[in-house]
């Protein structure tokens, strides 16, 4: 590729709310048209959405893609509502449009040679989902496990790709407790090998720590896809790093990677979780 | 009907000197707002730029802050990212080469805790070839050591600027922060010190606290607000500049459309640059480009020299 080639603009992309739907405990889905050319994309990969009340200047918000049906061009997003732009959002209705970047970012990709254990955690289920969908011919003998923290936040998952084992902090569904005492019952049953295995989850960065820190001690590959404050999502404004543990002969400044561009799914046994935030 | 052009087909050469440096037109992006230039190329159309002012390099790598590192404000961000950048050796083997095959002037923003560290950085630039300028960054508020003292001081920031004049013959633009008493005595103690350009301004020093936790969002505590939000500031900030100085001054502060570019050009600025406007629209710096050649041909002007300091001044 030539320098001239490369200069060519990346535009954002116009997105038509094909609809948008409240799921439960303050988590929509939204369904996005977008142009014919648009794609293809990883689960695990994220588009910047510039998202209501349209300013002069405002950030534009990152959000996972949780699925892109490419035959009918439609994306399909996942989110909470936390705070204003993200209410702002929850308002659009079917026909209004968006204006995004995208796909952004590193997604999942398998591990050779290891069964897929996928871990969502609270609105996080949603990319785990479409990376069933996309691993089910290839990966069969795949699991969800999904942890949530009642029964009434749970999403629901039509025809999962994948068993679906359910886990909720207070026992209202499922098992009763968190998504790695779940990895640690079905280990003590032997329906899961941790030899054979590898984990790919999304969730709470508090989730995604843990579950890192046990996958190393079981010498598990471990791969999360993480939320830290991004300020471009293009690689452009260094705000998103991620602390890791360097390698040997790294400098200083392979100590802070930029989730947005290096990420966001990563290596979360690399990841020094003591300096992200939660 | 005569041969004239029609107004919207006017060719109107966007070109400006300012002193030593010729930049293709006078909007540039701002050091730390643009990656090291590479990164956003597919986002925009960067032959379009009058230059890139690269991330602040430093001698050794750097880390930078802990995270957040940025919070939103109204109209624009807090950031203390803490000049997390490659070295000046990793900068030289591989992003200068990549930087310099974009073919849009390159100006090397260069930091350090020490003058001598400053030297040093140049020192090492002035044996490449290629680089339009270096801008020199005494003005960071997110280092501790050395980046507070050197803004707030015209006395340091002179030395550093005199010290790196020592071993460079490349031009230097002096970075002044806002962070200071009087901008203008700043201004001409780099301008005595020997610098060819000023560039004003960095950040403002500023705070945000969560209400819940009663601790600052950012970690370090203070970070640098940027955006719109410091625009009318760093303005009257650039223009007190202007009329302290004779050398050429490059405004930045919030420019988030070509009719805040212009503004700038209007109070004296030779040349903009775009910072914290490109992290949602990575291509807006280019789209201020354009801008500014409509406004000058639906204005009927047909050089960027005659709306530059075209400021009706009350005070003048
Ligand atoms: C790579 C990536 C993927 C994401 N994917 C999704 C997704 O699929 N679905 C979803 O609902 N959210 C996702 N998020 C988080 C989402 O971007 C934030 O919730 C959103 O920006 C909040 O905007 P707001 O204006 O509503 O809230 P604000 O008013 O900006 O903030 C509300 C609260 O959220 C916190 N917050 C703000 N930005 C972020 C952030 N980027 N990450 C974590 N906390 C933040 C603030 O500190 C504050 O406490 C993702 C974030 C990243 C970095
Ligand atoms: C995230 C971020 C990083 C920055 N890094 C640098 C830097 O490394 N060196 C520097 O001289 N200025 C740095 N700046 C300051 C900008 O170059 C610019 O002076 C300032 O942000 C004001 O312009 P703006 O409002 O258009 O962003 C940084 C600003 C931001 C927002
Ligand atoms: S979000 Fe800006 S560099 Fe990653």
């Amino acid at each position: 590729m030539s320098s001239t080639d490369r200069c060519l603009p990346k535009t954002p992309s116009i997105a038509r709310i094909v609809s948008n739907q409240h799921l439960s405990g303050g988590i929509y889905r939204a369904l996005l048209r977008m142009a014919d050319d648009w794609g293809p994309s990883l689960p695990g990969q994220f588009v910047q959405v510039e998202c209501p009340p349209r300013e002069a200047f405002a950030m534009w918000r990152p959000f996972s893609i949780s699925r892109f049906r490419a035959e009918r061009h439609e994306l399909e997003l996942v989110y909470g509502v936390v705070g204003l732009r993200t209410l702002r959002l929850s308002e659009l209705t079917a026909g209004e449009e968006l204006c995004l970047i995208g796909p952004l970012g590193r997604g999942f990709e398998a591990v050779s040679g290891r069964r897929p254990i996928l871990i969502g955690g609270g609105r996080g289920i949603a990319p785990m989902i479409g990376l069933a969908e996309r691993w089910r011919e290839s990966l069969p003998d795949g699991r969800i496990l999904y942890g949530a923290r009642s029964r009434d936040l749970l999403i629901p998952i039509d025809d999962p790709p994948y068993a679906v084992w359910l886990a909720t902090e207070d026992g209202s569904a499922g098992f009763k407790g968190n998504v790695i005492e779940l990895l640690e019952a079905a280990i003590a049953r032997r329906e899961i090998d941790p030899a054979t295995i590898a984990l790919y989850a999304c969730g709470p960065n508090r989730m995604l720590a843990a579950l890192s820190v046990w996958a190393e001690s079981r010498g598990v590959p471990c791969l999360v896809s993480l939320e830290t404050h991004f300020g471009c999502g293009v690689g452009i404004c260094a705000g998103c790093a991620v602390p890791v543990r360097p390698r040997d002969g790294e400098d200083a400044f392979a100590r802070y990677r930029f989730a947005c561009v290096e990420g966001p799914v990563m290596d979360g046994t690399r990841v020094e979780w003591e300096g992200v935030a939660e | 009907m005569s041969a004239e052009r029609p107004p919207e087909e006017r060719v109107i050469d966007l070109g400006v000197e300012l002193g030593p440096v010729r930049l293709p037109n006078p909007v540039l992006v701002a050091s730390g707002t643009f990656g090291y230039g590479n990164e956003a190329v597919d986002l925009t159309r960067v032959r379009a730029l009058g230059g890139i002012v690269t991330k602040t390099v430093t001698l050794e790598p750097r880390s930078g802050n802990a995270a957040p590192r940025l919070h939103e404000t109204p109209s624009g961000m807090i950031n203390s990212i803490g000049l997390q950048n490659v070295g000046i050796e990793r900068f030289i083997a591989v992003k200068l080469p990549e930087l310099l095959a974009l073919g849009v002037p390159i100006i090397v923003s260069i930091g350090g805790r020490r003058v001598e560290e400053f030297q040093e950085v140049a020192r090492r630039l002035e044996e490449t070839s290629g680089i339009a300028a270096l801008e020199i960054n005494v003005s960071c508020p997110n280092v501790k050591e050395g980046g507070l003292e050197f803004c707030q001081n015209p006395a340091s920031a002179a030395a550093v600027i005199e010290g790196v004049r020592q071993v460079t013959r490349l031009a230097l633009w002096a970075k002044l922060s806002p962070n200071t008493s009087s901008i203008g005595t700043l201004a001409r103690a780099c301008e005595e010190a020997g610098a060819d350009g000023l560039t004003a301004v960095n950040t403002f020093v500023a705070l945000a606290v969560d209400i819940h936790s009663r601790a600052p969002i950012i970690p370090s505590g203070t970070g640098g607000l940027s955006g719109p939000a410091i625009r009318p500031i760093a303005l009257a900030k650039a223009r007190e500049v202007v009329r302290h100085t004779k050398l050429p001054v490059i405004g930045v502060g919030g420019i988030a459309s070509a009719a805040d570019a212009l503004e700038f050009l209007i109070i004296g600025a030779r040349a903009v640059q775009v910072g914290t406007a490109s992290f949602p629209r990575p291509w807006l710096a280019a789209e201020v480009v354009d801008g500014i050649g409509r406004f000058l041909r639906e204005e009927g002007e047909t050089t960027l020299a005659e709306l530059i300091g075209s400021y009706r001044d009350p005070r003048a």
